[in-house]
């Protein structure tokens, strides 16, 4: 008779070497046991780093209730939506790559939090939003222009977040830039895309596991006190860093970022009711992909990738358990989609990544 | 000097004039759509322009009524947008970025510049593109709307600061263009529009987006003057 220890009788994904995916990498499939599903005619609302853009897109076209809160007007093409962002996300806030940008935005859309700088001169004399700083092509013509899309864009968050039923945040850095007087925090370097930095103003932040959980919990705590029954699902990006403004190796800050967002994530998953860890990060990066999923440039992630990873997702979260994601092409159409205010967001295949316009040129 | 006016719609303000007033001076005005059989119109710019209208100076208006395809007829959900920073929005309408307008108008105009370059690669003597005429201030029961926006007439017709918003932003992208192409640009008569840039109530009949002859002759005032200058 075999002697008892704790591990007999678990069940295979506990263990190593009886993952299917050894054999077959598209068999991995980490996810155990959600704690909630998501009905057809669920809110859902997604947010965070360029990773958030795949999974937008997927549950739009995928039979998801995928809420748009802040539209195109229209009177106008809905070609111009893309050109735009509008649809991108379910409001213009383009990409939260922090825990602290999403409760500041939280902070800001409800009045409390008003950043010292709000606004950012272009080099064509345009202004950007420090906020979302590539959210408008061109720019605005002015700070008062600015003013008005800002209130229309916050208006539309504050709708995202008290509609919603399903809200799924991406984790996609720790390091960030940050104006020392107030404590804003932006999703590029001052410089990159509108402003100056100004090493009197602007400092560089990595935030620490302490400091993202404090964000994330701050974050959720004001969303639920505004929407109690808001289910929320967390992910962490697969994508490494683009750059670093520590000095050593990228792919050492890399590791850093995403081991400090991968135990945040864990943290308040365990602090808070009907809040899941979904494993995309696992699913992009772990040994069993063999790295196939990363494109050329080793760091963006294939459509094959994005398509497990939405596959699993579908698989377990979907009340309707669905099987198949259909795949994103330029022409593809959002064909199980059964929701009038769902987005032409198949349409929007150029994926936004404001950190691609950081270079060290 | 043989000056010749290639337009579309916007010709007709010129012909009129000309017709009315017996011109002899050597300007033609020309409606480039139906130049084959005078009646047909044809978006085809033909390619024997300059054998058949030899010119000293060329003058052009294509298109020209983009602004009132997109903001005529009061939308759906009414917008508003800023041209400068002490522009206001009217009350109960949508802010919408100037970038979105622009795109907007740019990709409607882009037709019409196309075939004004098609016009000018077929001539080497100087040419300058005219701007349309501008809106009008407030519609009246002898005006009559365009065919194409009839079905949308339970809308009603957008407020006159608005068409005016969006006509200084076609004027501003029709100038862009000529500075890029190195084109002469015409604006719209100053004697033409009232002291807030509309088009005087004389200047058109019964059709809102077209000027009458009276708007014609002024245009060719300011051809033989900028063609003087």
């Amino acid at each position: 008779m075999p002697n008892s220890h704790p591990y007999r009788g678990c069940p295979d994904y506990q263990f190593w070497r009886k993952e299917p995916a050894i054999q077959e990498p598209r068999a991995f499939d980490p996810v155990v046991s959600p704690a909630f599903h998501i009905a057809p005619d669920d809110a859902v609302v997604t947010a965070g780093s360029c990773f958030a853009q795949h999974v937008a897109r997927y549950l739009a076209s995928n039979g998801f209730n995928f809420l748009v809160t802040e539209r195109l007007n229209s009177a106008f093409d809905p070609k111009f939506a893309a050109e735009f962002n509008y649809g991108l996300f379910p409001a213009r806030y383009g990409n939260l790559y922090t825990a602290r940008q999403l409760r500041q935005l939280i902070e800001r859309a409800y009045g409390m939090f008003g950043p010292v700088c709000d606004t950012w001169a272009a080099s064509d004399g345009s202004v950007v939003d420090p906020f979302r700083p590539q959210i408008q092509p061109g720019g605005f013509i002015c700070a008062e222009e600015l003013a008005l899309d800002r209130a229309v864009h916050l208006a539309a968050v504050r709708k995202a977040f008290e509609k919603m039923k399903v809200f799924v945040f991406t984790l996609g850095l720790t390091e960030t830039w940050m104006d020392r007087r107030d404590g804003a925090v932006y999703p590029l370097a001052p410089g990159v895309a509108g402003g100056e930095f100004d090493p009197e103003i602007h400092v560089f932040h990595n935030f620490t596991v302490e400091e993202t959980v404090a964000d994330m919990q701050a974050s959720i705590d004001f969303i639920r006190t505004r929407n109690p029954g808001v289910r929320i699902i967390l992910t962490v990006s697969p994508v490494p860093l683009n750059a670093t403004a520590v000095d050593r190796h990228v792919f050492t800050s890399t590791t850093y970022s995403k081991a400090v967002l991968r135990v945040a994530a864990e943290e308040i998953c365990q602090r808070n009711k009907e809040c899941d860890y979904f494993p995309s990060y696992e699913i992009i990066t772990s040994p069993y992909a063999r790295g196939q999923y990363y494109a050329d440039d080793c760091r963006e992630v294939r459509p094959e990738g994005v398509e497990h990873v939405m596959s699993t997702f579908l698989r377990h979260y979907a009340e309707t358990g669905a099987r198949t994601v259909t795949r994103q092409t330029k022409s593809s159409t959002s064909p199980t989609s059964t929701v009038p205010e769902a987005p032409s967001v198949e349409k929007l295949l150029q994926v936004l990544c404001d950190e691609e316009a950081i270079d060290n040129e | 000097m043989r000056i010749v006016f290639f337009g579309d719609s916007h010709a007709h303000a010129l012909i009129r004039a000309l017709n009315k007033s017996g011109d002899q001076s050597g300007l033609t005005a020309v409606d480039i759509r139906r130049i084959e059989d005078g009646k047909t119109n044809n978006k085809t710019i033909l390619t024997n322009l300059a054998q058949s209208y030899p010119a000293d100076h060329l003058f052009c208006c294509l298109g020209g009524t983009e602004y009132n395809l997109l903001g005529l007829i009061e939308a759906d959900e009414p917008f508003d947008f800023l041209v400068t920073p002490d522009d206001t929005i009217l009350p109960d309408r949508k802010p919408v970025p100037n970038g979105v307008i622009r795109s907007a108008l740019a990709a409607r105009m882009r037709s019409a510049l196309g075939r004004m370059s098609e016009v000018r690669a077929q001539y080497s003597c100087p040419f300058t593109c005219v701007a349309p005429p501008p809106p009008f201030a407030h519609i009246d029961d002898t005006a009559s709307l365009p065919r194409a926006f009839l079905p949308h007439l339970t809308k009603g017709i957008a407020p006159a600061s608005v068409r005016r918003k969006l006509y200084m932003v076609q004027i501003g992208l029709l100038e862009a263009h000529c500075r890029a192409e190195g084109i002469g640009f015409l604006p719209a008569p100053v004697a033409v529009q009232d002291v807030d840039g509309f088009l005087l109530r004389n200047c058109w009949r019964n059709d809102p987006t077209h000027g009458n002859a009276r708007y014609g002759a002024a245009v060719i005032g300011q051809m033989r003057d900028f063609q003087l200058a």
